[in-house]
């Protein structure tokens, strides 16, 4: 059941407000917690019990780190020996963190990683003539695994950080876990940003539903009429990549980038939209990505909420090692300031992105999707105040208008060719891919008719190309900071109404869906 | 202040409902540019055939008519769910009125989540209520000038020479030999899909439709297991079954050259093997009648001369 399918929108979602608006506030909490959990039983049925598991163990590691803590607490003041008693307790709370962390982040390897990893090995030990094989077992995934991991991760760990207290409410800590609008596709929340809204039951409001709907009706746009639309096209090629090169594969390969962009942060539109009408605030996942300048503005403007995960969970925690810490000062002697900090700094990067990487997905394309975005900030990092003397000797402006153009466009390129190889079914198509664009390029492909026969009808062209234009103009606005939404809302209502239904009527009958198209599952759920 | 907000949106989605009617209504006068059988002229067809991607490789409808006269379509989809194929066939019965449904068997083993059986359920009803989420694609053939519509003359002139058949002569052998090992041993066929499945003979047998299940070729896909559930069902619902894996060697199958796939699907030479029993088991128990002489049926004539040429039988 997918965010953007009717049993979601006209059934599941309206039976959920009205069953949580007519219970009494202290109980609307388990409204939404049964409405979670049957959510995520329709999808993904007896995997639940992963789910489960999850969440029973970071409750009751949570309970048992809060339980330490107390009794240190409670000893310090009688103990002699103030320093043993700290090194104990400090051990034992990193033991409980530590079993917490590798037992939910284990499910999650062996359920996603086994295939993966164990045909790998196998690959080696059949060239090496070995008689024994990894058994590389294929597992059933439960929806949202990559998402939830990650909350628990954060859970146990800012519970350990002292960062939040331990939740004693199981059911408001299942709540937070299995919140069915961010099960499938996030954003990644943390405990702080939204358990205890979630459980408050507060009574359902007209400028919540009214805004919500209107944020779901955006997100449905984007998904239905664009990316949906664009999944003809790069399905098309993508799918028999060798029977074409050129201008095709640059124009599969932009499309898969909008079609990403406009599936991902669409279903996003939908969650917080959904959360919304509970008048519950979502954390945003994107701020116009394309916008970006560099590979480091991007990743913090594109699926935020995973690049702050890792920041704050893999970054930091590798920077603050002993290790690092010791490596930042000896490079800082030998290599200067600059190298000095790049340095121990790209460890921790190589950490994230490596990490990055592998959430997306088991392939070698995907490690070199992570990989891809480490070299290019790493290099950032390195060349920062080369290209600042190179500037300054120019005297550009590094503001100006002209330079941020082109700084926007050389990053659209580079996200475009990243995506390729996300898309491509497998490193050695992707690179094949890159190739047949140069080997196979003629500028007549753009005019003898060929890009028409990919899927995609002029009028289709012509709907994408004006979406796009409409999301464009939505993002500059968002860019500055102006609330589209609160704008409209103080509009007259005859032409607001209007505005409404045309935007519904257009998702309704431009969308791309039924015959003729191709049914697209929402991308980022994959993951 | 709240009653008033709540008429509001009372209202709001009240006019939405009204316009869904409206735009409905305006939508399923807008022609359109009918694809596969619903351009086939109403009431033409004299059998059908269902099923996944087994079915459409493996029965070519206008090799019937070369040899009996009789008009076929195939309307096998890759991966279909036996519950679309119910509601496609019921869409498909306000326009035609076939005698005989050949029904590939495939795909009674395919199950589908109970969500999903939810969300067509929920789709087909608001399909039904507010046809605008069936027709609104017709959006790209809205043409304000009325005088100037064609589509009528264009289904007129419409010839579709593969009448659904998915022609391949790619080669993939299948080398690992006899696959038809007879056992007592049963497959399942899941709660959803036997629920449609019975659905599918309720529908038959209220339009007076002839059911045959048949078994393409494939020993990647087929099991001696398939084989005694699909019979079981056959028989309790006295349905005729031809199984064609029991006569790989009468049908001539030759797995060195007959699939395109190592085995999974039956490649054009396999499908005219294939086709030509089932089009002699249709003559042999008299369903059907022979049109080759008959005007109205002239277009088939023409898609025979197209479909030889596609298929190289001609030049």
């Amino acid at each position: 059941m997918g965010y953007d399918t009717i049993l979601y929108l006209i059934i599941f979602l309206p039976f959920v407000l009205l069953f949580y608006q007519v219970m009494p506030q202290q109980h609307r909490w388990k409204v939404l917690l049964f409405a979670s959990y049957l959510f995520f039983l329709l999808i993904s049925g007896t995997l639940l019990v992963y789910l489960i598991i999850s969440t029973l163990s970071i409750y009751f590691l949570g309970l048992w780190l809060s339980n330490c803590t107390k009794n240190y607490n409670e000893k310090k003041a009688t103990t002699i020996n103030k320093p043993a008693l700290k090194a104990f307790y400090t051990k034992k709370r990193r033991w409980i963190l530590w079993f917490g962390v590798c037992l939910n982040i284990g499910i999650l390897l062996i359920l996603k990683y086994s295939h993966f990893f164990g045909g790998n090995i196998n690959h080696i030990l059949k060239s090496e003539d070995s008689p024994i094989l990894f058994p590389a077992l294929k597992y059933a995934l439960p929806i949202g695994i990559s998402f939830y991991t990650l909350q628990a991760v954060s859970y146990i760990t800012d519970v350990y950080q002292g960062k939040i207290e331990a939740d004693k409410n199981l059911g408001r800590l299942a709540l937070f876990m299995s919140f069915f609008p961010v099960i499938m596709e996030g954003p990644i929340c943390r405990y702080s940003q939204t358990a205890e809204a979630l459980y408050q039951g507060k009574p359902l409001e007209y400028t919540n539903i009214s805004f919500g709907a209107q944020r779901i009706i955006w997100g449905l746009f984007k998904k239905l009429v664009i990316a949906d639309r664009l999944n003809l096209l790069v399905a098309t090629v993508f799918g028999r990549s060798d029977q074409y090169s050129g201008i095709i594969i640059i124009v599969a390969a932009a499309c898969y980038t909008f079609q990403l962009y406009m599936d991902f942060s669409g279903c996003i539109d939908i969650t917080i939209g959904t959360a919304e009408m509970f008048g519950i605030v979502l954390p945003e996942n994107f701020r116009q990505p394309f916008f970006s300048r560099t590979a480091a503005e991007f990743w913090h403007r594109w699926h935020i909420t995973l690049g702050t995960w890792f920041k704050d969970y893999i970054f930091y925690p590798i920077s603050l090692t002993k290790f690092v810490k010791k490596l930042g000062k000896n490079t800082r002697k030998v290599f200067g300031k600059h190298m000095g900090q790049i340095i121990p700094t790209s460890i921790a990067l190589f950490g994230v992105w490596i990490s990055s990487g592998l959430w997306h997905g088991t392939g070698w394309n995907y490690i070199f999707y992570g990989m891809y975005y480490f070299t290019l900030i790493l290099l950032g990092n390195i060349f920062e105040p080369l290209v600042q003397k190179i500037t300054t000797f120019l005297k550009i402006n590094r503001n100006g208008v002209l330079y941020r153009i082109f700084q926007t466009v050389k990053m659209l390129l580079i996200i475009i060719t990243g995506e390729l190889f996300f898309r491509a079914n497998g490193l050695k198509v992707g690179i094949s891919m890159i190739k047949s664009i140069f080997t196979g390029f003629t500028w007549a492909t753009l005019t003898d008719g060929s890009i028409l026969k990919l899927g995609l009808s002029m009028k289709d062209f012509d709907v994408v190309l004006i979406g796009f234009v409409i999301v464009l103009v939505v993002g500059i606005l968002h860019e500055k900071e102006i609330s589209i939404r609160e704008k409209i809302a103080g509009w007259n209502i005859f032409v607001r109404w209007g505005l409404y239904y045309a935007a519904i009527l257009l998702v309704i009958i431009v969308g791309a869906y039924g015959k003729g198209y191709l049914p697209a599952k929402l991308i980022y759920a994959g993951f | 202040m709240r009653n008033k907000r709540l008429l509001k949106q009372i209202i709001f989605v009240f006019g939405l409902l009204i316009l869904l009617l409206i735009f409905s209504y305006y939508f399923e006068k807008v022609p359109t540019k009918s694809k596969g059988i619903y351009r086939e002229p109403k009431n033409t067809i004299d059998y059908l055939v269902i099923g996944d991607s087994e079915s459409d490789s493996s029965i070519s409808p206008m090799e019937i008519w070369k040899d009996y006269g009789y008009t076929g379509y195939n309307c096998g989809i890759p991966g279909q769910r036996i519950q679309d194929n119910y509601f496609t066939l019921e869409r498909l019965l306000k326009k035609q009125s076939p005698k005989v449904i050949l029904m590939e068997t495939n795909e009674f083993y395919r199950d589908f989540p109970s969500f999903v059986g939810l969300e067509t359920i929920v789709s087909q009803a608001t399909k039904k209520i507010l046809p605008i989420y069936t027709n609104h694609n017709r959006w790209k053939t809205l043409n304000f000038d009325t005088q100037n519509n064609n589509s009528t003359k264009r289904n007129s002139h419409y010839i579709n020479p593969l009448k659904g058949f998915h022609y391949n002569v790619k080669v993939a052998p299948y080398k690992k030999g006899p696959y038809v090992e007879k056992n007592k041993m049963t497959a399942k066929i899941s709660i959803l899909p036997l629920f449609y499945l019975n659905k599918i003979v309720t529908l038959c047998k209220e339009k007076h439709i002839r059911l045959i299940l048949y078994s393409a070729p494939s020993p990647l896909c087929w099991s001696y297991q398939k084989h005694n559930a699909s019979a079981a069902f056959a028989e309790k619902n006295k349905l005729p079954f031809v199984d064609l894996n029991l006569y790989n060697n009468k049908l001539g199958i030759n797995w060195s050259s007959d699939t395109k796939d190592k085995g999974n699907h039956l490649n054009f030479n396999g499908a005219i093997k294939v086709t030509k029993y089932m089009g002699k088991y249709l003559y042999d128990h008299n369903y059907l009648s022979d049109h080759r002489n008959q005007k109205r049926y002239a277009s088939w004539n023409k898609a025979l001369t197209k479909y030889l040429k596609i298929t190289s039988q001609i030049k």
